[in-house]
Order: structure tokens, then C-alpha cells, then sequence
């Protein structure tokens, strides 16, 4: 009964979000109020129907009503209870209603929240949400109804797969999901700018902590899915350039783009129309992302739905918003656009670069995604597009960017000079040199491109603290001067402060990875003892246990170092017989500086196991680094202050472009 | 509550509260502050930061005068309301398109006829085939465990054919075959199980195990069955009828298949024109031979999983599958003792005893 109520409310919705999508813009252009408040309220009301439906799903799920199909496809009976409930999510139907929910809870959020928007922008951006909320409740309901009962229903359900049985993957789908679906409401304000013909600064201050937010949690859902991989797989691997994986790097690197410019159109009115084409392409790969998973055009483990009907539908709602944003764009930015002036040595300059390079590299990606699929489908080849690609087209478009990125905050709004701001970052740079150097020199001259990524770690977190240090003037002025300073300066440009240093952390994390990492895969039998850099590994025991819904071979293994023992290991093979499949518990021990990881193979014909060995040095912080800069995200969001870029009569740095700064006004 | 109940408010209320705006009467013209509010908020932001020193005098004046301007260059938009009746015509869209789509879409795609079955609220279900399902799930637990247990796969077999999961009934009784080679009933049930998997077809591949069977049993009814029925549909009509009758001479009054081949026998003796009435009347008196209806199968597992617990009583999915079993045949009394018995080896293991509670519970028989 409760999964056919959650299905009612789940039609309902559909028709409150129809309401939404249409009424609401004619009351825009004739600025009526009760048709603009039509567009709240239907939001709000989308928002509840949607909740029950999605409440009823879970219920259903958590009580294993077999009789709902999808319950029975994907559930069991001994399964913990927790992943009964993620198990909602970790299939085709309730991940694109958890999808839904995640957008109309956004639409919601505007509705209630948005007091201070202008009523008719407010009605516009409401619709245009509403538009995608209808195609994607239309895309549930008749493609992936997760509703849908079963006349029969089988004493036990289907289970889940293994591989998704996991804590990380509880939070990595929503996690992604709020990152995507966040990007929606850059889009809807992108298109109701359009349709609105001006861009104020309500517009600016609304979209800049949207796309933060959504920043937020996709540079999260990303660490955490990466994470994921390099745990569960077994292989050691933290990033595949999987077209999974890549499909969420793309919006990242566009909503990294849209995050700095819609700064500047919050700050200085400035590349108003580049940042309406960015949200409109941000949302856009995130429909791609979501195309691509869904559909599984692109074969990988995270293509659970391989349904041609469904990655049409999802193709149409692609090219509807993307092809739709795109000409309005066209036609209507010559009617928005009205950019304010800035010099080319500029706060704004150096954003745009960082934009322009943000965006190539997501196009080369884009091209690494898509290119063997296109080959495929003019029936060429089947060729596949792997790290080297990547290394010679993407890694060399983010080098310039990682080394502006210090650069940029250094420079002051409106007019600057590179030189002055070179100056104040000279003792980074001298420290980052030296850490170049002495790489350099005890690698005995080789390993250049490493020291180099080592350097342009130190530069990159050294220069993030270093905007600190300049800003308070620390150790210049007496501390307690500082500290003032310290105290009043906005939370956001801590925010600002911890994202770029997190930034540098990854970019550490990974040369040091590919640089000494390394692995051993052998074969041992119980009491063998092997190597690696430093430790010896002994494998002490191999045992049997039963799961609540596995078998499991548990090898434990002793590791010392120089005959010092340092730690017990665990890693797991577990096997599930109702889906017939295998998963790894890899064991991994870190001590935050490095990461010693095992993996239990399968067993051999002469007594032993293979087992996988790693050795990771820096691996941590590749994860600890993506969420620093998260965190920085959320430091930035939580600042709601004023922010007009207003150019300073008086500087902070005496000596530096003075009186100019006023002329334009 | 009926579910009914429930669509009906929730209907209601969705469609009250999209009416709400179009109902409710706003004044006439917008409030001149529209669009301006923002720079206002952030003129009195100014101050606020101006007075909690966050930012000096000179900042605060530039950042004044930059709002200032923005606030000049916002223009007052003149608001033109839609007419009461364009109102009206907006209520009875929004409102209708709530009823009638939702009712509408609902009585298209719902399906409010299907009881809930949450297997946690209330015991899990009892028909015969959710019986076999749930058998089949903790067979293939077991075997997973000890793949070695010919019987094991051969209950598999017999399982998954019962719920027309011919093909991994098939492949089941393979491996019981590739376990014991030797065992006849093994190898006709693989047959029976293969003929089946390939829509009643009796294939190269089953006529060869077939024909194993019948050289070692050539009574062996089940592979007689599927011998006569591969010769006829080879095209041997003649050949098949001999076998037919054969086999009907030695089939049992009672045997379940007897319908069967005497429907066969008619229809052969018709298209070849022989008189057959001879042979379908002499029906043996009474049911001897072999005899491989379920209900035998079942009563051949049920002692060999006593037999086996006799030898190795702490196998609690092997108890609870004896019970179940036993509660399958009907033979409700045994199913209580074994229960019992079984509560009696794991009366030391508490989750052990748990789980026989709520199959006792789920079998609607007599628990702890």
C-alpha cells in the first residue's frame, strides 16, 4: 500500500511540476503576482510529492516488500540493514529518483528562501527548474518506474550488487548527485537571465553560492568515489580516467570555471555573458554525466542500466537543455551583455586565463571520453583512450593553470601590475625552487618531472599561506596587529585560501604516487614473508568466515619493520553465492604520509594465494586534499557577506596603482 | 487508513494548495522596492561591516558609492495582471491538470490490486512456490560452501525445475551427474531437466543420456517418456507408437504421466491408422515399478536430510530446511519435533534459536 501511495505521489508530482514549468512564465512576462507565486508554491508542492514518493521507496525497501519489482531485483533478505536503505539508490531507478528528489529539494529551497529575488527572475528560474523536473519525473515514470509490483513476489529478493555493498558507497552517489543537480539552478538562472534580457546583482548573488555549493559536493563526490575505487577494486588504482570517472571530472572543471567567473560578476559585474555560457555548459556535462552512466553508452562497472530507451530519453532531455540554452543564448546576449572594463593585468584577466584553461581542459577530456566512442560508432575501430593520452594533452593544459593559480589572488580587482605582485611572491617561489632542488639532487639528478611536481606542490601550498602572511602583514606589524587583521578578514578568503592549498596537496599527493610507488604481486603461502620498500610482509594466516550474506577468505598478515613488528593486516575475499561474484576487502594501513595496501587473490594450485602488495607514499593526501578543498568551499559558502568588488582608494600595499583605480567610475 | 483514503487527500491537497496563488488576492501593482531590495540589504551590510570594523571609512564609501550606482540603474518594472477570467482559466488548468493527470496517469500505471508483501512487518510468505524459492536460495548458500554435494545439486535441480528455471535446472543436475556418474535418476532427471530448457525438444545431447539410462534401466519410465517422445518427433510415428504402448503397459494406474501417454497412444494409433483401443485398455492393476512423482522426490530428500543430520546435527540451514521440507509434505507433527529437536542441539546459540522462532513464526507451526 505504501509503495502505491509513494507511486500516486510520484504522478502528482509530475503534474505540479508541468504546473511549474508553464504558468509561472507567463506570469513573468506579464508580471503578474499570483501567476509568479504560482511558480513557488508548485515548487514547494513538488518538493513534498516528491519526499513521499521517495520516502515510500525507502520504506519499502527497509520492510524488503518484495512485491515492489525493484525492492526484489535488489534487495535480500540477510543484508544489513544499512544497505537496505542505500540499496535504494544503488540501482538504475532509485538513484534518478534520488536524482529528482535532490533537484525539486533545490527548486524548494528557492522558493522558500528567495525572499529577497525579484519576483519575476524568481518566477522564471522556478519554471525553468520546473522544466527540468517534469522531463526527469517523466524520464522516472516511464522509463525507470521504481514503483512498478510484482502479482508474485518472491520469498527473497535478487540482492545487491557486492561491489556496491559498501560504507563509501552510501554517501558517494548523493554526494555526486547534489554536486550535478546543483549546477541545474546555475542553468535555470542562466536561462532566466536570458529570457529577462539583464543580469543584476540579485542574479550574481544568488548563482555564486549555488555553484558553490554544487562545487562543493562534487569535488567531495569525487574524492570519495575515487577513494571508493582505489579501496574496492583491489588493483591500487586511484583515478582510471574511466569514462565514468571522467564524466564527473568534466563538470568539475567547468563548475571550477563557472565558480571563478560568476565571482567576478558578483564582485565586478564583468564577463556577465561568459559566465551565462558557462552554466549552460556546466549543466550541461552534468547531463552528460548522467547520460553516460545511465545509459551505459560507455561500458564500465558503474553502467548498471544498459537500456536504449532510457539513454534516449535522457540523450533528448540533453539536447533540449543544452541545444535550447545555447540559442537563447545566441539570441539574447547581445541584449545582456553589459561588461564593465578591466585592465589586462587584472584580478578579472587572471580569471579569465584560469577559465580558458579550465575549459580546454575539460574539452580534452571531453575528447578523450567521447573520441573512442565516435570511432566506434562510424564503425572504424574500437580503440581506447587511456593515461598517456592524458599525459600529453591534459596534464600539460593544468601545469600553467596550477602555477597561475597562486598568482591570481595576488592581484588586485580592475588594474594591476604582474611585477609588483611577482615580487610579493618571491619567497614561494624561492621555497618551492629549493624543494625542486634538493629533490632533485638526492634522486642524484634524475627524476626531474618529479621534482618539478614536488616543487609545484610547494609553490601552490606555500603560496596559499603566503596570501595569509601578506595580507596580515605577519611579522611586520606587531602580532596583535595582525591578529585584528587576521580576525576581520572574510571567511571567504580563508575559503579561498583553503581550496587553493588543498589543490596543492593533490598535486603532491599524486607525484609522489606515480613517482615511488611501488608493488609486488606474488604468490605466498601461509608463513611466506616477502618485501616491500622497507617492510617485510608476512603472511601469518588464512581462514574462513561466514558474512551475513558472504563467504570470506581472510588473510591476515604481520608487517615489520626492521624486526620491529608495526602492524597487523587484514584483506578479504569475499564471495557472495547469490549473485555468484567476488569482491575485495583490501587491507590498508596509513600512517597519513604513506599507505601500505593488500589485496588476497585467488588461491593456487600449489597451497598459496596471490597477493597483491602496494606501497603508496603520499597517496593520503590525495584524498585528504580533495577534501581540503571542499572544505574551503564550505568556509566560502558559510560567508554570506557583502561583495562589491568596490576598487580601494587606499591600498593595503603602499606603491601600487593609486588614483587609477577610480577613473572608470 | 484504505489507500484510497489516503490518494483522495493527497490529491486534494495538492490540487488546494497549487490553487492557493490563484485564489488568494494580491495587490494590484508590484512593490516599487522590486529589484532594488538586494542594494538596499547591501547598503546596510556596509554599515554593518563599516561598524564591526571589518572594513575602513574609505572602502566603505567606494563600496557605497558602487551600490548607489547600481541602485540608480535599476528601472521599476510596471506590472500588467491577466484578467480574473485569465485567472480562472489558469485555476482550472493548474487544478485539472493535478486531478485528472494524476488520477488518470495513476489508473494507467498503478497497480493498487497487489497486496504489500514487507517481509519484516509480517511473516514471509507461505504458497509452495515462495517455499521452493527461499529452499533454492539456501541451496545455493550451501553448495557454495561444500560444492561436492551431489545431492545437494540434485535438490537444486529438482528446485529450480519446479519453479521452470529449466535451464539452471539443468545445469544443476550436470553437476550432480559430474559427481556421481553412477546414479541413474541423477542422469534422467538431467535429461528431463534438458528436453524442458529447450522448450520440450528432446535434443542430441539428452538423447545420448537417454539412451545411457536405458542401457543400464531400460524401464526406467522418465527416460522411456522422453525416448518416445524424441523418436516422434524425429518423424517415426510407428516406432514411437510401439514404444508408447510399451510404456503404457508398464505405467501405473495412479502414476501422474499415465494421461499423458495414453493421449499419446490415441493420437499415434489414429494418424498410423492401428487399432490401439487393446493397449489403452489393459491398464496394469496396480501401482508398482518405479514411480517418480514429486511427491517421491520430495519424501527421498526429506530422508536424506535426516540421514545427513543424523551424522552431522549442528547444520542449522540443514534443520531449517528439514523443517520446511516437512512442512512442504504436510506432515506438520514431524516438522514441530524436528523443531524441537533442533531447538534442543542449538539450545546454547542464541541468534541459531532466533532464526527458528521466525521460521516456526513464518510456517504458521509451532515454535519455542
Amino acid at each position: 500500500m505504501i509503495a502505491e501511495f509513494g507511486h500516486f505521489a510520484l504522478l502528482l508530482a509530475l503534474m505540479t511540476s508541468l504546473v511549474q514549468a508553464t504558468l509561472p512564465l507567463y506570469g513573468a512576462h506579464r508580471h503578474d503576482r499570483s501567476l509568479m507565486a504560482l511558480a513557488s508554491y508548485a515548487g514547494v508542492t513538488s518538493f513534498v510529492l516528491v519526499a513521499i514518493a521517495f520516502g515510500s521507496l525507502t520504506y519499502s525497501f527497509a520492510m524488503s516488500d518484495f512485491s515492489v519489482r525493484l525492492v526484489a531485483a535488489n534487495s535480500q533478505l540477510a543484508k544489513p540493514f544499512v544497505y537496505k536503505l542505500t540499496g535504494v539508490w544503488a540501482n538504475h531507478e532509485g538513484s534518478m529518483l534520488l536524482w529528482v528528489l535532490i533537484l525539486v529539494t533545490f527548486a524548494a529551497a528557492i522558493a522558500i528562501f528567495g525572499v529577497n529575488l525579484p519576483s519575476a527572475l524568481k518566477a522564471r528560474v522556478l519554471a525553468i527548474q520546473g522544466m527540468i523536473s517534469s522531463a526527469f519525473l517523466a524520464f522516472v515514470i516511464f522509463t525507470s518506474n521504481p514503483f512498478l509490483r510484482l502479482a508474485n513476489p518472491p520469498a527473497d529478493g535478487n540482492g545487491m550488487n557486492p561491489l556496491l555493498q559498501d560504507p563509501g558507497l552510501a554517501v558517494h552517489p548523493p554526494t555526486l548527485y547534489v554536486g550535478y543537480v546543483g549546477f541545474s539552478v546555475a542553468f535555470a538562472f542562466a536561462v532566466a537571465a536570458l529570457i529577462d534580457g539583464k543580469v543584476d546583482a540579485a542574479w550574481a548573488r544568488w548563482v555564486r553560492p549555488w555553484v558553490l555549493l554544487a562545487w562543493c559536493f562534487l569535488t567531495m563526490g569525487i574524492t570519495l568515489g575515487s577513494f571508493w575505487a582505489y579501496y574496492v577494486l583491489g588493483w591500487g588504482g586511484w583515478w582510471f580516467w574511466d569514462p565514468v570517472e571522467n564524466v564527473s571530472l568534466m563538470p568539475w572543471l567547468a563548475g571550477t570555471a563557472l565558480l571563478h567567473s560568476a565571482l567576478v560578476v558578483e564582485r565586478r559585474h564583468a564577463l556577465v555573458g561568459w559566465t551565462i555560457l558557462l552554466s549552460i555548459l556546466t549543466f550541461s556535462l552534468s547531463l552528460i554525466g548522467t547520460f553516460v552512466v545511465r545509459s551505459g553508452v560507455l561500458t564500465s562497472v558503474h553502467s548498471f542500466a544498459e537500456d536504449p530507451a532510457r539513454g534516449f530519453f535522457i540523450l533528448m532531455i540533453l539536447v533540449a537543455a543544452t541545444g535550447g540554452g545555447l540559442l537563447l543564448y545566441a539570441l539574447r546576449i547581445p541584449v545582456v551583455r553589459a561588461g564593465v572594463p578591466f585592465a589586462r593585468a587584472s584580478r578579472e584577466s587572471s580569471l579569465l586565463i584560469n577559465n580558458a584553461l579550465l575549459v580546454v581542459a575539460a574539452a580534452t577530456v571531453f575528447v578523450g571520453t567521447f573520441y573512442p566512442l565516435f570511432i566506434d560508432l562510424i564503425g572504424k575501430d574500437k580503440i581506447s583512450i587511456g593515461p598517456p593520452f592524458y599525459n600529453r594533452t591534459f596534464v600539460p593544459m593544468f601545469v600553467p593553470l596550477l602555477l597561475l593559480m597562486v598568482l591570481g589572488p595576488f592581484l588586485k580587482w580592475k588594474r594591476d601590475d604582474i611585477a609588483p605582485a611577482l615580487r610579493k611572491l618571491v619567497w614561494p617561489s624561492v621555497a618551492a625552487l629549493a624543494i625542486l632542488a634538493v629533490v632533485w639532487a638526492m634522486n642524484g639528478g634524475t627524476m626531474f618531472l618529479t621534482a618539478c611536481g614536488l616543487g609545484l606542490s610547494a609553490w601552490i601550498v606555500l603560496g596559499s599561506i603566503w596570501l595569509i602572511i601578506k595580507r596580515t602583514k605577519l611579522g611586520a606589524v606587531p602580532f596583535a596587529q595582525s591578529w585584528q587583521v587576521m580576525r576581520s578578514t572574510p571567511r571567504a578568503y580563508y575559503g579561498l585560501v583553503l581550496a587553493h592549498l588543498g589543490m596543492g596537496l593533490v598535486v603532491g599527493a599524486i607525484t609522489g604516487v606515480t613517482a615511488w610507488q611501488s608493488e609486488n604481486i606474488l604468490s605466498m603461502r601461509v608463513g611466506d614473508t616477502t618485501q616491500i620498500a622497507g617492510y617485510t610482509i608476512q603472511l601469518k594466516d588464512v581462514s574462513k568466515h561466514q558474512g551475513p550474506n558472504y563467504d570470506a577468505e581472510r588473510g591476515a598478515f604481520t608487517i615489520s619493520e626492521s624486526g620491529h613488528r608495526v602492524a597487523e593486516m587484514s584483506a578479504e575475499r569475499r564471495f557472495y553465492p547469490l549473485q555468484r561474484m567476488q569482491t575485495n576487502q583490501t587491507g590498508i594501513r596509513t600512517n597519513l604520509i604513506s599507505n601500505i595496501y593488500i589485496a588476497l587473490g585467488d588461491a593456487d594450485s600449489q597451497g598459496g594465494w596471490t597477493v597483491r602488495i602496494y606501497y603508496h607514499p603520499l597517496a593520503p593526501w590525495l584524498w585528504i586534499g580533495g577534501f581540503v578543498m571542499a572544505l574551503g568551499g564550505f568556509v566560502s559558502l558559510s560567508d554570506r557577506r557583502l561583495r562589491v568588488g568596490a576598487p580601494k582608494r587606499s591600498t593595503t600595499f603602499a606603491g601600487l596603482t593609486p588614483a587609477l583605480a577610480m577613473k572608470v567610475d | 487508513m484504505s489507500l484510497w483514503l489516503l490518494m483522495t487527500i493527497l490529491c486534494s491537497a495538492t490540487a488546494v494548495v497549487i490553487s492557493i496563488p490563484l485564489i488568494r488576492r494580491y495587490e494590484a501593482s508590484v512593490s516599487h522596492a522590486q529589484g532594488k531590495e538586494i542594494y538596499e540589504d547591501q547598503l546596510k551590510e556596509v554599515d554593518r561591516d563599516l561598524e564591526a570594523g571589518a572594513i575602513d571609512t574609505n572602502e566603505a564609501s567606494a563600496a557605497r558609492k558602487e551600490i548607489e550606482r547600481r541602485l540608480a540603474a535599476v528601472t521599476t518594472q510596471v506590472s500588467t495582471p491577466v484578467s480574473s477570467g485569465w485567472k480562472l482559466f489558469a485555476l482550472a488548468c493548474a487544478a485539472g491538470l493535478v486531478i485528472l493527470g494524476g488520477v488518470n496517469l495513476y489508473a494507467y500505471m498503478g497497480a493498487p490490486e497487489i497486496p504489500s508483501t514487507p517481509q519484516l512487518a509480517t511473516a514471509p510468505a507461505t504458497n509452495e512456490s515462495n517455499q521452493v524459492e527461499s529452499m533454492v536460495a539456501k541451496l545455493k548458500t550451501r553448495l557454495a560452501a561444500n560444492p561436492k554435494d551431489a545431492e545437494g545439486w540434485r535438490m537444486l535441480g529438482w528446485a529450480s525445475f519446479n519453479l521452470q528455471k529449466y535451464d539452471e535446472s539443468a545445469e544443476a543436475y550436470r553437476k550432480a551427474v559430474e559427481l556421481d556418474a553412477a546414479n541413474i535418476d541423477y542422469k534422467s532427471a538431467y535429461a528431463e531437466a534438458l528436453v524442458q530448457a529447450a522448450q520440450g525438444t528432446v535434443t542430441p545431447k539428452a538423447q545420448t543420456i537417454l539412451t545411457q539410462v536405458l542401457a543400464k534401466d531400460p524401464k526406467n519410465s522418465r527416460a522411456r517418456y522422453y525416448d518416445a517422445t524424441a523418436r516422434e518427433q524425429a518423424g517415426d510415428q510407428a516406432g514411437a507408437l510401439d514404444k508408447w504402448i510399451a510404456l503404457l503397459a508398464d505405467t501405473p494406474a495412479d502414476a501422474g504421466w499415465r494421461e499423458n501417454v495414453t493421449q499419446r497412444v490415441a493420437a499415434l494409433g489414429k494418424a498410423t491408422g492401428r487399432d490401439v483401443s487393446a493397449a489403452i485398455a489393459a491398464a496394469p492393476a496396480a501401482s508398482s515399478g518405479t514411480d517418480n512423482s514429486q511427491a517421491a522426490m520430495i519424501a527421498g530428500m526429506i530422508s536424506k536430510l535426516a540421514a545427513r543430520l543424523e551424522t552431522s546435527p549442528k547444520d542449522q540451514q540443514g534443520w531449517a530446511m528439514y523443517v520446511r521440507a516437512l512442512t512442504v509434505t504436510g506432515d506438520v507433527k514431524g516438522a514441530e519435533a524436528a523443531l524441537k529437536k533442533a531447538l534442543e542441539i542449538f539450545k546454547d546459540d542464541k541468534t541459531a534459536i532466533d532464526s527458528f522462532t521466525t521460521l516456526a513464526k513464518g510456517l504458521n507451526i509451532k515454535g519455542p
